[in-house]
């Protein structure tokens, strides 16, 4: 239990969501103040998820809500895997938010503000929460924020990504609710510790239908592959803005849900085997079709559907080790993703274009942008001094470790794709540097736009030089997701 | 029990009825019969409250919304000739 | 073609379906949370409606998710809609009947949804429910009367209000009782107007909220 209020770790959640309630009231008064609210919000969260981090690491913290036992009421788990998370979530937020000050000048202004820290305040919910019907309440939450918040430009392509998504994502939900419903019917309660503890005393095919669901419902949201035909007209169609989040933030949090469910409430079985190999095919068909495309923010929405299929591979391998490979490709493409996106909606929005010709030349014109584009490219192929290279080193040690061939087999499968991305990589940067520009004037970046691009781009080249740091927190984070029973001793107090 | 039963299969036949008809303002006052159906049932399944905000929002107030969307783009719906 | 692929696997979704909902026993012995709820829930709260102890005090977070979730609802319409002039088909102006009728009835719906969410601790309702019927009383009366507006700037103070307090007393109940959304005020007596701790206060507050909301979807869909 927590000894000061300021430390209890409900404040990460109630904190953002009050002052996006407050948000109206602000505008009222003055116009301009309404740009400052999301990054207040997020400074809040990452300050105490930062000091969280080394008590939630021996530890878990249980914090029960309304101050009943928590089998008859709500708890969050804040465990090391949430809080990384959660420092994620709020880091990427907070540098959006800045980018966001002086990208976002048409349209409803405020409304835009307010659903972006709605959006953060439901991904943050996710990670940290215990029971099952609250982590779909969040879930919610972030589903319909991304769905208002694609359609914001009010174009025409706009529009008609967003209704794709909000349609899909739905019957995704529905699925997840149907899912929940059945295992309230089988167990009569609805804390995740309390199905973990149970889950042994009901063995029936009725289990694995609403697991089926689970897989389904979230798997929406997670672009795994059947299930993505929304992700790259949404990713594409929306500001830029929010295409890094929804790429670094949204999806993540899809898996997140997916592999929660699968590792604490029904234990290890033979679908992860399957997963794998839906994780390695949806790779392979998202490199593959992002080599033809000629626009700039498609190509970076296939590759993102490729790195999605990357991580389910990572952590259905099923061993400590591979989870923590997992997470760690999960670090990279959130930073390595909102970087790209964030540059790419600068050239974007000087060159009113998104097709690839462009791009002709921009090395010259913009040239610290350019720079930071490659670095985010280098660290998402794999290339040494960037992060790039430790997470997928450490992704393929792990598939190594078990020593199947069905993985020797998925390995070999996932370098092909590498070689695939390395080579679409480069033709963009050949044409970004190596063609001559239309025009010849350089441009001026302004301070809030150059800020976030640069410390995204710090932060992947000094966690690439010295990734031990990072590694032990996520060695002890991935023990602590991989084993079930501690979980529930943590929850029930031993 | 035969009652039950009934407004059952009226409420299933309703659902499929409103995915096929043309006519949309048609199609949405069918479902909002079927939301006034559910809300009957959950009345017998002795869930007062789901009943009534099932009644007021399902029934009411979706189909106004629904009505005034169809006010603003058209009410027929087309052919499809491509798939 | 595509028919014959959809219809075969709603087949296949049905079976599966059927198949395990045909395998929860109904009624047995395995509900222990909601025994403790039924056996405890008057005395741990002071509110007779238990429905609505669980809503708002055992699982007061979901419905703090819940409001969020209505609040997204109403501010997305606005994003997508921002300065939209559709030429919609003209409302024809309306018949004596619906003018009179609706003049009538506006204040007497108004007092029923006001009713629900206020004994809302006691009798079956609560604050959806009745913020539901407020705005079908706000539908009525634009129906009545179709050039009349209300200020948008109203219902954006309410709805914002609204949550703000709430959160604000769920932050009081984390100083004072050491838990978020702790019940600070006394219990009373059951069956009383003001028993129940902190649940008919909020329940005020989802009511107008939810009310304020749902108007201000529909007028925005009416211009």
């Amino acid at each position: 239990m927590v000894s000061t209020v300021w430390q209890n770790p409900v404040l990460l959640i109630v904190v953002p969501l009050g002052l996006a309630f407050f948000t109206p009231i602000i505008g009222l008064i003055r116009k301009e103040l309404v740009k400052y609210i999301p990054i207040l919000g997020m400074l809040f969260n990452l300050t105490l998820s930062l000091f969280l981090l080394p008590k939630v690491l021996d530890n878990p913290i249980i914090v029960s809500l309304s101050g009943w036992k928590p089998p008859f009421a709500i708890n969050l788990f804040v465990g090391p895997v949430g809080i990384l998370f959660s420092i994620l979530i709020s880091l990427v937020g907070l540098l959006t938010a800045i980018y966001g000050i002086n990208y976002i000048k048409k349209g409803a202004v405020e409304k835009y503000h307010m659903l972006f820290l709605l959006l953060l305040t439901g991904a943050t919910g996710i990670v940290l929460t215990g029971d099952i019907f609250n982590l779909f309440v969040f879930f919610e939450i972030l589903c319909i924020s991304s769905y208002a918040l694609v359609a914001y430009n009010q174009d025409k392509n706009g529009i008609e990504a967003a209704t794709k998504y909000l349609i899909q994502g739905s019957l995704g939900s529905a699925f997840i609710l149907l899912g929940i419903g059945f295992l309230y019917g089988l167990f009569g309660t609805l804390n995740m510790a309390d199905i973990a503890r149970n889950i042994t005393t009901v063995d029936s095919p009725a289990l694995f239908i609403a697991m089926a669901l689970f897989i389904t419902g979230f798997g929406v949201e997670a672009a795994i592959f059947p299930l993505n035909a929304w992700l790259p007209d949404a990713h594409s169609s929306a500001p830029s803005t929010i295409s890094a989040i929804l790429s670094g933030i949204a999806i993540h949090i899809g898996i997140y849900a997916i592999f929660r469910v699968l590792y604490t409430l029904f234990g290890f079985n033979s679908i992860f085997t399957v997963l794998a190999v839906i994780g390695i095919v949806t790779l392979l068909i998202g490199e593959m079709s992002a080599f033809r495309q000629e626009n700039i923010k498609r190509v970076l929405a296939y590759s993102s559907m490729g790195q999605m299929g990357l991580i389910i591979f990572a952590l259905s391998i099923g061993t400590v080790d591979g989870i923590s490979g997992g997470l760690f490709q999960i670090i990279t493409h959130t930073l390595s993703k909102s970087l790209l996106f964030l540059c790419v909606g600068y050239m974007v929005y000087s060159t009113n274009s998104m097709e690839l010709s462009s791009l002709n030349g921009l090395g010259k014109r913009m040239p610290l942008i350019s720079l930071l584009f490659t670095i985010g490219v280098f660290s998402l192929i794999g290339l040494p001094p960037f992060i790039g290279f430790p997470s997928k080193l450490s992704i393929i040690l792990a598939g190594l470790k078990t020593g199947e061939t069905l993985f020797l087999i998925l390995i070999v499968l996932m370098l092909l794709a590498t070689v695939i991305e390395g080579v679409y990589f480069f033709r963009i940067i050949q044409i970004l540097y190596f063609k001559e520009p239309d025009k010849e004037e350089r441009f001026k970046t302004p301070f809030t736009l150059l800020f976030p691009v640069i410390i995204l781009g710090l932060l992947i080249v000094a966690i690439g030089i010295y990734p031990g740091l990072l590694q032990e927190i996520l060695d002890r984070s991935a023990e602590i997701f991989w084993d079930k029973l501690s979980y529930i001793k943590i929850v029930f107090g031993g | 029990m035969i009652f039950i039963t009934l407004l059952i299969i009226i409420m299933l036949i309703g659902a499929i009825v409103s995915c096929i008809l043309k006519d949309l303002l048609s199609a949405v006052i069918v479902g909002g019969a079927v939301s006034l159906i559910a809300a009957i049932l959950f009345y017998y399944l002795q869930a007062p409250d789901v009943a009534m905000a099932e009644a007021s929002i399902g029934a009411a107030l979706t189909t106004a919304i629904f009505v005034f969307a169809i006010n603003k783009t058209k009410r027929l719906e087309e052919n499809e000739e491509n798939n | 073609m595509k028919k014959i692929i959809s219809f075969v696997l709603l087949v296949i979704i049905f079976i599966g379906i059927y198949f395990a909902v045909s395998q929860i026993p109904y009624g047995k012995d395995k509900m222990s949370v909601s025994k403790h709820y039924l056996n405890n829930g008057v005395k741990e709260n002071g509110a007779s409606n238990i429905v609505t102890s669980v809503v708002l005090n055992y699982r007061g977070f979901d419905t703090l998710g819940e409001l969020t979730i209505l609040f997204i609802g109403a501010i997305g319409l606005g994003v997508v809609l921002f300065g939209f002039e559709t030429k919609g088909k003209d409302i024809k102006s309306p018949s004596l009947i619906l003018n009179a009728g609706s003049t009538f009835l506006f204040p007497f719906i108004l007092l029923f949804g006001i009713y629900i969410f206020i004994h809302g601790h006691l009798s079956p309702g609560g604050g959806f429910q009745g913020g539901a019927v407020i705005a079908s009383g706000f539908l009525i009366s634009y129906l009545g009367y179709p050039k009349k507006r209300i200020s948008e700037k109203g219902i954006h103070i309410v709805e914002s209000l609204g949550g703000t307090l709430f959160i604000l007393i769920g932050l009081l109940g984390l100083l004072l009782g050491g838990y978020f959304l702790s019940n600070i005020l006394p219990k009373g007596t059951v069956n009383t107007l003001v028993s129940g701790g902190i649940i008919p206060l909020l329940y005020v507050l989802i009511g107008i909220k939810v009310g304020a909301e749902l108007a201000g979807i529909i007028y925005k869909l009416m211009e």
